[in-house]
């Protein structure tokens, strides 16, 4: 049996605190060096005593746990961090990885996956709690979608090209008839034929390409 | 609010009222003034009627005086001492200055049988006609008293005449008869004295109702009988007042007076028609002043209603203005009770302002305390109760190592139990209000939300900010996008039957844009608003000072357009 993993706890709420401490010393592979309710006391803890793994709250007083995620990955680069947290967003997810974190583990879960997270990230591989293994797929795929394809204004008539404008600025149709001398039943078609000739199939596409175009920076 | 019903009130203008005020002054002034005419007529009418018969009266004693002088002349004449002595020719000669003396004609002496003896009109001893009127000469010889005869025509004149004739008597015996002779014109003369108006009709009759002087056309009309209307009063009374007809026809008010110690009448008479004309003068011109009097007024009432009315409706804009919540503005109004009315309605927008603004305040603060609400109640739910449970299930787990068989499995089941509690209170947390929104800001937080959304009602979803200031927009203007957003996509979910969504923030002229488009079936914009909770999202935009636009139609998709003024707004550091 090789080395004990060597772990840090940072929780604010006291019983969390006891119950992981718990957890962590039923497994026999693991080792508890320290344990803190804040992030500030949480720092200098792991600095000090530099764990392979620091477990760690997001919300914590005076330094939260993203934040602090970040000072670990600069100031202790070998220590592995798990975010542990209540907060499900995938938003909370990605700010945690950005921020240097390699595990992320609802406190639901903790008392399933916790260990098994901690032996993971110790591996050195990237631990996320399987309630986002759906989400974090899709969200992925939906990154790589071809937004801005139609690059080109090419083939798009003036009148086109105005009634998009106005439309990624977030005029309604009868504002856009008016400024543009044109019906509102005109509007929707060259909307349309624009829409269809860039292949644009939504409004946030439209917007997406009115960037790309520099149209929106122009007030 | 329902427009009040019932019985529609017929509306008249202010010009209708003046109008019929001017007429109920006008009109019945010109019936007073009407009947005072009539009246004054009347009364007139009776005085000249007193008045005619009072001249005629007055004529009628001239008449009685002129024959009485006549009379009492013949009786002087008849005591003459050459008719005793029967020296004609003398007394000829004395009747002639006789008749240059007094008011006759003539002197024409008789005898008994009627034979002239001297006439003066013509010379002493020229042969001459018998006696003219020889029924009056009979009675006056038989009386042995002066008579005055009714018109004849004269023995010697061939003319009518008018003789009054008294015996001569001599010892006692009436020897003679001597008779002054009246020529009409000489009656005419006294009428004419009268100096009548030249339409009056002045007639003298004989006690017989023959005409013996006239003023109008007198040649003609002496020797005729008077008309039978004067005839017929004239038999029921001595004197008065009658309207009848002339001669010639004429209608006229007639006065007359008979005389009686002769039996002769005077009458007067003036045609109605001069009358009936001068009181019909005044009646037209009443009426005439009347019609211009009403003319007048009802222009004055129209310039003064138009002034009124005019002043009223330079009301309407500045009402419409209260309603719409713009700006009143009252122009300057010269009619007191407008003004005020003006300034009420100033005052009026003063005060719906202040309300509004109060309660806009207190809805403000409502929503603010109603978000805190929410925060407080999905931070306590979500990390307290969190906590607990995460601590629970630690503790569950810890004492699922010491244990084994089934106690473990019920463990196990127990902690499968608080891992679904602490999902679901993870899940009402975040619906009440998502964590990430005050911790990661408000475009993560939108962009979790949508993709969530999308996943849950497998519609496609698509969010796209274009505004990079968007999470340090003020608080209530990130809370107001949210909850703008949830609840359009709520209602997408409910109603739309979308299957692609697509959500825009962006910036354009110092506006924030938000536009939520969907390609589900959309409605008709006329109806449904109230059910689709467009309201509440409308109340929210209000106030934070912006506004909700919808474009949809059957079948077509709905877009939603908010927008935010960022003019005010400060971007939080």
């Amino acid at each position: 049996m090789s080395e004990k993993i060597r772990i840090a706890l940072a929780d604010d709420h006291p019983i969390v605190l006891a119950g992981l401490r718990n957890l962590v010393e039923s497994e026999a592979d693991l080792v508890l060096v320290g344990e803190s309710s804040s992030g500030q006391t949480a720092l200098r803890l792991i600095r000090e005593t530099r764990p392979d793994v620091a477990i760690i709250d997001i919300s914590m007083p005076e330094i939260n746990g993203v934040v602090l995620a970040r000072r670990l990955q600069e100031e202790c680069p070998d220590v592995r961090v798990i975010v542990l947290t209540l907060y499900e967003e995938m938003s909370f997810l990605k700010q945690a990885l950005a921020a240097g974190a390699t595990g992320y583990v609802l406190k639901r879960s903790a008392a399933e996956n916790l260990v098994i997270a901690i032996r993971a990230v110790k591996r050195g591989e990237v631990y996320i709690d399987p309630s986002f293994a759906d989400d974090f797929r899709a969200d992925t795929l939906s990154r790589s979608k071809p937004g801005s394809k139609a690059g080109n204004l090419l083939g798009l008539t003036e009148r086109e090209a105005s009634v998009l404008r106005y439309s990624a600025r977030g005029l309604t149709t009868k504002e856009i008839a008016g400024r543009l001398e044109l019906s509102a039943k005109t509007v929707e078609t060259y909307k349309s034929r624009a829409a269809e000739k860039l292949d644009l199939n939504t409004r946030a596409d439209i917007v997406r390409f009115a960037s790309t175009q520099g149209w929106l920076d122009k007030f | 609010m329902r427009a009040p019903q019932g019985i529609a009130t017929p509306r008249r203008t202010i010009r209708f009222w003046l109008n019929c005020l001017v007429i109920a002054c006008i009109v019945p002034a010109v019936l007073v003034t009407t009947l005072i005419i009539v009246r004054s007529f009347n009364y007139a009418r009776v005085t000249l009627e007193r008045d005619l018969v009072g001249t005629a009266r007055a004529l009628s004693q001239t008449v009685d005086a002129e024959l009485n002088g006549a009379r009492s002349a013949l009786l002087v004449m008849t005591m003459s001492p050459h008719l005793a002595s029967g020296e004609f020719a003398k007394f000829y000669d004395e009747a002639k200055q006789f008749v240059q003396t007094i008011n006759v004609d003539n002197v024409v002496l008789s005898d008994l049988d009627g034979q002239q003896l001297i006439n003066t009109l013509e010379p002493f001893g020229t042969a001459l006609p018998l006696h003219g009127g020889r029924e009056q000469l009979q009675r006056v010889i038989e009386t042995r008293k002066p008579a005055i005869s009714d018109l004849f025509v004269g023995a010697v004149t061939q003319k009518p005449i008018i003789v009054i004739e008294a015996p001569v008597l001599l010892d006692g015996k009436p020897r003679y008869s001597l008779a002054v002779g009246i020529f009409p014109q000489r009656l005419s003369e006294i009428l004419r004295r009268q100096k009548m108006p030249p339409n009056w009709v002045a007639g003298i009759a004989d006690s017989s109702h023959t005409i013996v002087a006239r003023t109008v056309g007198g040649e003609e009309f002496v020797g005729k009988k008077l008309s039978a209307s004067l005839g017929r009063a004239l038999s029921t009374a001595g004197e008065g007042a009658f309207e009848g007809t002339t001669l010639e026809g004429i209608a006229v008010l007639t006065g007359f007076s008979r005389s009686p110690l002769s039996g002769w009448t005077v009458a007067i008479g003036i045609p109605t028609n001069s009358l009936v004309g001068l009181v019909w003068q005044s009646v037209v011109g009443n009426i005439v002043a009347a019609f211009v009097l009403l003319l007048a007024g009802i222009l004055l009432a129209r310039m003064i209603s138009a002034r009124i009315g005019g002043a009223i409706r330079a009301l309407r804009e500045p009402a419409l203005s209260l309603g719409l919540s713009k700006p009143v503005v009252v122009p300057a109004i010269e009619i007191q009770e407008v003004h005020e009315l003006g300034q009420s309605l100033a005052g009026a927008q003063h005060l719906i302002e202040q309300r509004t603004t109060e309660r806009d305040d207190l809805r403000r603060r409502i929503m603010s305390a109603q978000e805190e609400e929410r925060l407080r109640l999905a931070h306590d739910l979500h990390d307290q109760t969190g906590q607990s449970v995460t601590a629970a299930m630690l503790e569950l787990k810890a004492i699922e190592n010491t244990v084994n068989g089934k106690t473990r499995d019920r463990l196990r089941i127990l902690r499968g139990q608080l891992y679904e509690l602490g999902q679901m209170l993870h899940r009402i947390a975040w619906e009440l209000r998502p964590a990430s929104l005050d911790e990661l800001g408000l475009t993560n937080t939108l962009e979790n939300y949508v993709g969530d959304w999308s996943k849950k009602q497998m519609i496609t979803a698509d969010f796209h900010c274009a505004d990079a200031s968007l999470d340090r927009r003020s608080n209530e203007i990130r809370t107001t996008i949210y909850r703008v957003i949830q609840e359009a996509l709520t209602n997408i979910a409910k109603h739309a039957k979308a299957t692609q969504v697509s959500i825009v923030v962006g910036v354009a002229e110092s506006t924030l844009h938000l536009t939520i488009e969907d390609n589900g079936r959309g409605f008709d914009l006329t109806r449904l608003h109230s059910r689709l909770g467009l309201a509440g999202m409308r109340e929210r935009l209000l106030l934070v000072g912006g506004e909700l636009n919808i474009e949809s139609s059957q079948g077509a998709g709905t877009t939603i357009f908010a927008r935010i003024p960022l003019a005010s707004e400060q971007v939080m550091a």
